[in-house]
């Protein structure tokens, strides 16, 4: 049954189906210019500013810039905010070092995904490059399009709402999901990043206009501070009362969030998909601005939320609750469409990657099949709806399972792919060697590193008995990795060497957790730099004899 | 209603820091203008 009125929920479900419409229509427009697999997996080439840049930030921007961001500064008040600076930091690494010079790397050498990218600038003539990156990626995504899919379902049964364990969450997942799978399977990449247009400025609307709505209803910025002095006193400072070793762990982990953007391939994606280095630099203050209003946007909601709606269960639905509160039901209905536009321009960005790995890296590439336009498209459909379908499966089956692992993708991806990235457009002596011991060690270090901390601060979770052991499993999974290289014959000394390299740093990352407690750093900031250490240390090592183009 | 203000910290986090990054961001934008890269 609704908690709220029976007019409100008609209206507000009239706007959600309109925006959905909106969606399927621009997918459908999408269509009709998607002729070949380059169209499909990067819009062949052709991104104007506004779509590359609002599309690059907001699929990085999941639904936790509407939902965790506004929990943040509505649990720790002015504190809560350092993840902007992170997020805005890593902006701007992506936009303005690594946009132009991906670009042209990837015009330069005809690469199609961040995979290929990889690949083809260091060589990979046995595909262990591109099978062990697709497989990182690929299950990253899953686990990300499901967790995504889930907070879908709760957006949806909430917005209207209903029991959020009801069969409203149900119907959210499977709506949610069929719009975006169907939006993704017509247009491909040009869909997505036209539906990410139209999400993203719908977002940036929203999270600017509320907030500022709100406070003006509420008498402006001195009684905002005044309510928020009143409910807690560090609400207004930036350390919010921690100190020593807790605020430095806080400060440099929510800085540290940013390390990850270069890493994120369904992100730098978009730049390949530019069409000129004009328009780079045009995307270059749309996304920057972007990123601006969204995330000071969802910081003032949250503050904003706690003055004025101060007995919420969960600060992670202030938004919500503000739009019911404080305006019009069709008004409404935008925010809270606007909510869940922010997890499925993720979901549709995520699909499509996870679609590219399979279909492009390992049928096409690896495989060395479909190399004909046509069937290149049709493939890459089929992949996207088995995607699609698989990750409501998971968001159905195994919820808590879905929460678990999601914690991993972020850092996982970053660790593993930022520093190569960023090693990829340097002129360094990096190879082939050094990329997969960056691969497998931001992997690893980030597995370790995560669970240490869920050990430390949470032993319910993860029983310590395990973590102890942990040590001889890293050497289990080494041990299959280079007897597989072996059996295979894929891999040379210098990848047998990269995964020695990667097993070393994970066992002494840990080692550091477990052993010095080192487990108030947030985990992409060491895993990122072990990664490095890795690319650089194995490569200076183990040189490559042969030329590469 | 008390009167409360922001710390020093809290004035740099809240507008500060966006308002220096617009400034970057702006500027860079009107270089490339003017020598015709935009």
């Amino acid at each position: 049954m609704s908690t709220l009125e029976a007019s409100t929920v008609t209206t507000v479900g009239t706007v959600m189906v309109l925006y959905l419409f909106v969606l399927i229509f621009i997918g459908w427009r999408a269509s009709r210019r998607t002729h070949g697999g380059e169209d499909f997996h990067l819009a062949g080439r052709s991104l104007g500013p506004w779509a590359a840049g609002i599309s690059s930030t907001a699929s990085s921007e999941s639904g936790w810039v509407t939902l965790g961001a506004v929990g943040m500064t509505y649990t720790y008040g002015i504190s809560g905010l350092w993840f902007a600076p992170g997020c805005l930091l890593g902006y701007l690494v992506n936009i303005y070092y690594v946009a132009p010079r991906l670009r042209a790397l990837s015009a330069k050498n005809g690469s199609v995904t961040l995979t290929d990218v990889i690949c083809r600038r260091w060589g990979d003539p046995r595909h262990v490059l591109r099978l062990t990156a697709t497989a990182i990626i690929l299950l990253c995504m899953m686990i990300y399009v499901a967790s995504q899919m889930t907070a879908a379902g709760k957006a949806f049964s909430s917005s209207l709402g209903l029991d959020a364990d009801g069969p409203g969450y149900l119907y959210g997942v499977l709506i949610g999901a069929a719009v975006i799978t169907l939006v993704t399977v017509l247009g491909g990449f040009r869909a997505v990043a036209w539906t990410d247009l139209f999400q993203g400025l719908l977002v940036a609307v929203a999270l600017i206009a509320l907030p500022l709505w709100v406070i003006a209803k509420i008498g402006g910025f001195g009684a905002l501070f005044s309510g928020l002095g009143a409910a807690d006193p560090n609400f207004l400072t930036a350390t919010g009362g921690r100190m020593g070793p807790a605020l430095w762990g806080f400060v440099v982990g929510n800085l540290g969030i940013g390390l990850g953007y270069p890493g994120m391939p369904h992100v730098v994606t978009r730049y390949m998909a530019t069409s000129s280095d004009r328009d780079v630099q045009r995307l270059q203050i749309i996304a920057m601005m972007w990123g601006v209003v969204v995330f000071y946007g969802s910081g003032l909601v949250g503050l904003v939320g706690r003055v004025s709606l101060s007995t919420l269960a969960d600060g992670e639905r202030a938004l919500m609750a503000l739009a019911l509160e404080f305006t019009h039901p069709v008004v409404a209905g935008l925010l809270l469409a606007a909510v869940i536009s922010a997890v499925l321009s993720t979901v549709s960005s995520q699909l499509l990657v996870a679609a590219s790995a399979v279909s492009y890296d390992v049928v096409e590439q690896a495989f060395g099949k479909a190399r004909d336009d046509k069937r290149s498209l049709v493939l890459g459909r089929v992949t996207v709806a088995v995607v699609g379908l698989l990750g409501v499966l998971i968001a159905l089956r195994g919820e808590s399972m879905v929460f678990w692992f999601v914690l991993f993708a972020w850092s996982g991806l970053g660790a593993s792919f930022a520093p190569l990235t960023l090693l990829a457009l340097g002129d360094t002596w990096v190879n082939r060697y050094g990329a997969l011991a960056c691969m497998l060690t931001g992997a690893g270090v980030t597995v370790v590193w995560k669970l240490g901390i869920k050990v430390m601060t949470d032993p319910t979770t993860v029983s310590p008995l395990f973590f102890d052991r942990l040590w001889w499993m890293v050497i289990v999974v080494a041990a299959v990795i280079l007897m597989l290289g072996r059996v295979t014959e894929a891999f040379e000394v210098g990848h047998s060497a990269a995964v020695l390299a990667a097993t070393a740093f994970t066992l002494a990352g840990w080692f550091l957790v477990q052993r010095w407690g080192f487990f108030n750093l947030y985990e992409l900031v060491p895993a990122f730099a072990f990664a490095t250490a890795a690319a650089l240390g194995v490569s200076a090592l183990f040189p490559v004899e042969e030329a590469v183009d | 209603m008390n009167q409360a203000h922001l710390s020093l910290g809290g004035h740099l986090l809240l507008w500060v820091f966006p308002l220096v990054l617009t400034i970057f961001v702006v500027g860079d934008t009107v270089r490339d203008w003017r020598r015709g890269r935009l």
